[in-house]
């Protein structure tokens, strides 16, 4: 590597290191030539293309799925915390007959609720990327009905969350193995229903069990 | 041994790089200056969307790298089509022409207003 390739190579950092062993030394060599031919492959568009390019495929890759998985579930138990803390001040201001809404405890509710449904959505489409390496499996093929099937239960309980978990689980790994499309639109409904059950249906349910 | 269906339509950009390889093998840059041509100048592909693109092809083995070797300290990595990328393209070609011939049969016809 000369002195000429540094900022080539330093464009490429969004991308991970195994895409970068792949494919790096073709990319500099592409905009070096285009360089050459009096282009400049790192103007603001195309330093844009590749910084989404590269963090597209790096969210896709293991170890940032892992970090999502870390932060969705704490954010979940900080709502689920936010939520009975939530309840356990009002049944003391029942008790004292207080009607006064404690707004710092709803605020909290309200927060952690749109951070996990943040860090869900960012963690389905992260998952929903399909990883450059390593490869899907050649020839995959799967039935999606016992998918769909989970789907419709957690849906129709109400309260299904382990049903539903099991259902974007499911969609999500045969959609990355190299499923079709019904995976991936499993699991874009599973996260959709997972959410609404954790951030309406379940503090609601939780309210009228305790109050 | 790679999966050889095709698994969705082609975008078109895809259409347009397996058009670049159609007569020979081209490496990168080659491939952007073919698309640009083809396009009459009105594509012009970035690096991160041209090597998503090769990525995805030679997974679905639809394009194979058909020579490696440094030039000026440069690697210079050819890809070539395979007989199921030409046969990817093919089916594209005579997709997208059944279709300008039915939205051009329909532009033939009188409107409605004109008939009556």
């Amino acid at each position: 590597m000369t002195t000429a390739h540094i900022p080539y190579w330093r464009a490429l950092r969004f991308y991970s290191k195994p895409w970068r062993e792949r494919h790096g030394a073709d990319m500099v060599a592409m905009m070096l030539d285009a360089s050459d031919n009096g282009e400049d492959p790192l103007s603001g568009h195309g330093r844009r293309s590749l910084m989404w390019s590269g963090l597209r495929q790096r969210f896709a890759s293991g170890p940032y799925v892992w970090f999502w998985i870390a932060v969705t579930s704490i954010s979940l138990g900080l709502h689920q915390w936010a939520s009975h803390r939530n309840i356990q001040i009002r049944q003391q201001a029942e008790r004292f007959g207080d009607r006064d809404v404690d707004m710092a405890a709803y605020a909290m509710v309200l927060g952690s609720a749109i951070l996990f449904v943040l860090c869900l959505t960012i963690l389905t489409v992260s998952l929903l990327h399909r990883p450059a390496f390593p490869r899907p499996v050649d020839g995959f093929v799967a039935r999606s009905w016992p998918g769909w099937t989970l789907f419709a239960l957690g849906t129709l309980s109400w309260l299904g969350v382990p049903m539903i978990l099991g259902s974007l689980v499911v969609g999500v790994r045969r959609y990355r193995a190299g499923g079709g499309m019904e995976f991936r639109l499993l699991a874009i409904f599973s996260a959709f229903v997972l959410g609404f059950q954790v951030t309406v249906l379940l503090p609601v349910v939780n309210m009228l069990f305790f109050i | 041994m790679a999966r050889v269906t095709s698994r969705r339509a082609l975008t078109e950009h895809e259409y347009l790089i397996l058009a670049s390889m159609l007569t020979e093998p081209l490496h990168g840059y080659g491939i952007i200056q073919q698309v640009r041509a083809l396009s009459d100048g009105v594509i012009s592909l970035s690096p991160g969307t041209l090597y998503k693109a090769l990525d995805r092809m030679l997974d679905d083995g639809w394009i194979q790298i058909s020579s490696e070797e440094i030039v000026s300290g440069r690697l210079r990595r050819n890809y070539r089509l395979t007989a199921t990328g030409k046969a990817v393209f093919a089916a594209e070609a005579q997709r997208r022409s059944t279709m300008e011939k039915a939205v051009r049969r329909i532009a033939r016809r009188p409107a409605l207003g004109e008939s009556l």
